[in-house]
């Protein structure tokens, strides 16, 4: 019997950049559920698709951004939340720790860091 | 006895301590002089002139006393010599009578007692008898014999025969005794006569009649007339009871006939019948020192009299005489105390009038005195005393010139002050401790819109917009403690608008207890501030997304770059795709740090240099090699144009240790350090405990791409150097300086 592998739901606007996680992670062993560019899908998406997992980028197309995006996810789910932005303003950050999100990227994402991001969170998780 | 006994209780209950009292000053009137020469004056000459009036007055009583002793030895004499003249009226009628006892005064005494007897001859022969007396003795005028009725019987004029002067004194004393008297004004000699009876006695049958004789006055007069003793206005007379005069009078000429009951002296001798002397007016007027007394026997007063003006007249001349050697004595002393009180009074009026100039602003006089006594050294102390005024003077007026200059200078230096404040386009005022307007200006006015009348009874909390009461006034405080404070604040127009003031404001204590402050509508200044701050936040919001974007396209190309790698089979490509993502992403962490950064066009070196070299080492080593890596990093803040060919350099000799220096694997150490250099030149350098270079390897002739861009970007970009040294392992040491480049933000 196999494990089910970890979903990973990916919420970039920069699909070059989506697309790039989307192979490493895939490279990792991680199921991407899917790859989403603004906050409404996300939401949409992680209802449908139970992610275990959301990389979440805070700046986004749409009205919606990545914080308030997660903040509605996390009222019907339990995903771990992790954020990658270029963005490292404090007021910023502080909206997103709020969300108290298992990892803070900071863009370029590198691929360790994020597989170890990912790894350590659900070790926390369970 | 009470006053004695009140004086002590008062003293007690008003103690007075004499010795702390201050002397009481005398206040003279008239000059030194003046007063010199009165106390002098009278000194000398007030004894003399009491000397001098009690001698004159001795002298007068003197002269009076010795007047009144000749007056009374004249009167005295005068009355033995009127007794005597009596004594021998009486003997001579006696004489007579004895005469006509024997032939023939009887006769007709006896004719009347028996008429048969009287016969012509025998009374012509009495009558010649008489006739012949009278002649022989010259004392008798007129005689009479009276019978015992008091008929004339005989006379030595036969006129009188018959005549009955029975009723007379002369008749009824003379009948008893002898008798004496002033003749009755009626009587045969008309009062002017002194008439003496004697009574005619024949033995056995009593007095028979009486013998009468006349004598007239001219032996009086002749007493009277004497002039001895009386000097040249003296008079002798004598006045009957009825205060006629009986003698002669010498200046009878001046009151012919009349009464001399207006002279004092005879008044007395008539109406007391007492021997008195003093000093009155005559029967003339004039002032006389009389002696009179009462002649009894004769019954008339004698006067004796002197006229005061001859009687005093040595006295009178002793007098003329002292009052003019008195006033002799008198100028002479006046002479002399002036010249003593001129010698004394003169360098005192000299001193005074020296004073008195130099009290009128005259401070180059000198009182010219001279002499060693009191007054010329006082002259010489006032000298020197002036001396040291005026040197004292004219230090007061060089610093009274210098104050005055001082205040002048003050008052233009305050004039300008005040046309300052008021030209002044800021706003100024002046509080005091509690934060009571008490001055503004013009721009104040303008600013607030109050008149400045109005603004004079407010206060700053009025004008405050933004601070509460106690909050300016914890303000106030502040700027006492530190003397100055600029701030900024917001007021209240008189509309109710407000506006931005700038306010600078001074506390000086020794200049008052207040507050000077300017205040600058600040208004368009801050709104121009706040615009500019949008802008710049607007910029560098720009600027930060500039470098995120940066960063993000970046982090695009490394995806596009990564995702090209993965389409290619090829390993050499895949790790020159590796090579050159990470070159990227070197440049790209450049950008991610300069938006965090604080001014958006420095990065800390350091902290970027340590970031990387994380990263490579954790991304670039491969199967069976692992790094560890010792950091020891100062954090200058250098420019991008610095930090970029750094990372670039770092990413190179990173690269180059992972890949050539543990040709075996296994475990690496990888050793970065950064220092500054107080000339500014930062030292980087990088080690590894590899192999490093082969023998007669040069890394600028024979290095490959990587190490060429390590020379090249140190050399050619940073303006530095760089020095590889081998031998255990490789070191590559770079010096470079932060200045090649200008901040471009």
């Amino acid at each position: 019997m196999t494990m089910a592998r970890t979903k990973v739901l990916i919420v970039e606007d920069e699909m070059l950049i989506a697309l790039q996680l989307r192979q490493s992670l895939a490279k990792a062993g991680f199921e991407v559920c899917g790859s989403v560019g603004d906050g409404e899908t996300a939401i949409e998406r992680s209802r449908k698709s139970l992610p275990d997992v959301i990389l979440m980028d805070i700046r986004l197309s749409g009205e919606m951004d990545g914080i308030e995006a997660a903040r509605r996810i996390l009222e019907f789910s339990k995903v771990v939340l992790i954020f990658t932005t270029g963005h490292t303003d404090a007021a910023l950050r502080a909206r997103a720790e709020a969300l108290k999100p298992a990892a803070f990227l900071i863009k370029p994402v590198e691929i360790q860091k994020l597989a170890g991001a990912i790894a350590s969170s659900l070790a926390t998780r369970i | 006895m009470g006053a004695d006994t009140s004086a002590p209780s008062s003293a007690a209950a008003k103690p007075v301590d004499s010795g702390r009292l201050p002397p009481k000053r005398r206040r003279y009137r008239g000059s030194i002089r003046s007063r010199l020469l009165f106390w002098f004056v009278a000194l000398v000459v007030g004894p003399s002139l009491i000397i001098g009036g009690a001698a004159v007055l001795s002298s007068w009583r003197l002269g009076r006393e010795g007047t009144l002793d000749q007056l009374s030895s004249v009167l005295t004499l005068k009355a033995d010599e009127i007794d005597l003249w009596v004594s021998e009226l009486s003997v001579n009628l006696a004489l007579i009578a004895q005469d006509g006892d024997d032939i023939g005064l009887l006769q007709p005494l006896l004719a009347v007692e028996a008429p048969a007897l009287a016969a012509p001859q025998a009374l012509e022969s009495v009558r010649r008898d008489l006739k012949a007396k009278m002649r022989s003795l010259r004392v008798f005028s007129l005689t009479l014999v009276l019978d015992r009725n008091g008929k004339v019987v005989a006379s030595s004029d036969d006129a009188y025969l018959g005549r009955d002067l029975g009723g007379e004194d002369l008749f009824i004393q003379g009948l008893q005794r002898s008798y004496v008297a002033p003749a009755p004004v009626h009587g045969p000699l008309e009062g002017l006569a002194i008439v003496a009876a004697l009574p005619l006695v024949v033995p056995g049958r009593g007095s028979l009649g009486v013998l009468v004789g006349y004598s007239d006055l001219a032996f009086l007069d002749a007493i009277m007339s004497e002039p001895t003793g009386l000097g040249r206005t003296g008079e002798s007379f004598l006045v009957g009871a009825d205060y006629m005069p009986i003698t002669g009078l010498r200046f009878a000429d001046q009151t012919p006939g009349r009464s001399m009951r207006d002279d004092a002296g005879a008044r007395k001798a008539v109406d007391d019948k007492v021997r008195a002397y003093g000093t009155y007016p005559d029967y003339r007027g004039v002032p006389v020192i009389g002696v009179c007394a009462w002649l009894p026997e004769l019954q008339v007063g004698l006067v004796v009299e002197q006229d005061v003006a001859e009687a005093f007249a040595s006295f009178r001349s002793i007098t003329l005489l002292s009052l003019v050697v008195a006033a002799i004595a008198v100028l002479l002393a006046v002479l002399a105390a002036s010249r003593v009180t001129a010698g004394i009074a003169a360098p005192l009026s000299a001193l005074a009038w020296t004073a008195a100039r130099i009290s009128a602003g005259d401070l180059d006089q000198v009182a010219e005195v001279d002499g060693g006594d009191e007054v010329g050294r006082l002259g010489e102390a006032f000298n020197h005393m002036t001396g040291r005024l005026r040197y004292t003077i004219r230090d007061l007026t060089r610093e009274v010139d210098e104050r005055e200059r001082a205040e002048a200078r003050l008052r233009e230096s305050e004039e300008r002050n005040r046309t300052v404040i008021q030209t002044a386009m800021d706003g100024y005022w002046r509080v005091d401790l509690e934060g009571r307007i008490l001055e503004v200006n013009e721009a104040l006015c303008r600013m607030t819109g109050y008149r400045e009348e109005e603004l004079l009874t407010m206060t700053v909390p009025d004008l405050e917009a933004v601070e509460r009461n106690e909050e300016t006034a914890g303000h106030i405080r502040r700027i006492m403690a530190t003397g100055f404070d600029r701030f900024e604040s917001s007021h209240v127009r008189k509309d109710g608008g407000t506006y931005e003031v700038e306010t600078s404001v001074q506390y000086k204590p020794e200049q008052g207890a207040y507050l000077s402050a300017f205040l600058r509508d600040i208004t368009a200044r801050k709104r121009a501030e706040r615009e500019i701050q949008a802008s710049l936040a607007e910029k560098e919001t720009l600027l930060r997304e500039l470098h995120h974007r940066t960063n993000n396209n970046m982090g695009v190309i490394i995806a596009l770059l990564d995702l090209q790698a993965e389409e290619t089979g090829d390993e050499f490509l895949r790790s020159s795709f590796a090579a050159t993502t990470n070159r990227i992403r070197s440049m790209a962490l450049v950008y991610r740090k300069l938006s965090e950064s604080r001014d958006l066009s420095r990065v800390d070196l350091g902290d970027y240099l340590g970031d990387l070299a994380a990263f490579l080492v954790s991304e670039l080593p491969g199967p069976g090699l692992e790094l560890t890596l010792e950091c020891d990093l100062e954090h200058p803040h250098v420019l991008i144009d610095t930090a970029i060919p750094c990372g670039l350099v770092l990413d190179e000799l990173v690269t180059n240790a992972a890949t050539h220096a543990f040709p075996r694997g296994g475990r690496g150490r990888l050793e970065l350090r950064l220092r500054t250099f107080e000339d500014g030149t930062l030292a980087l350098r990088f080690a590894d405990d590899g192999i490093g270079f082969p023998a007669g390897f040069d890394p600028r002739r024979d290095g490959r791409l990587g190490l060429m861009t390590v020379v090249n970007l140190t050399e050619a970009q940073l303006g530095g150097s760089v020095e590889f040294r081998a031998g255990g392992g490789l070191a590559c040491e770079l010096r470079f300086r932060d200045d090649r480049y200008k901040a471009r933000i």
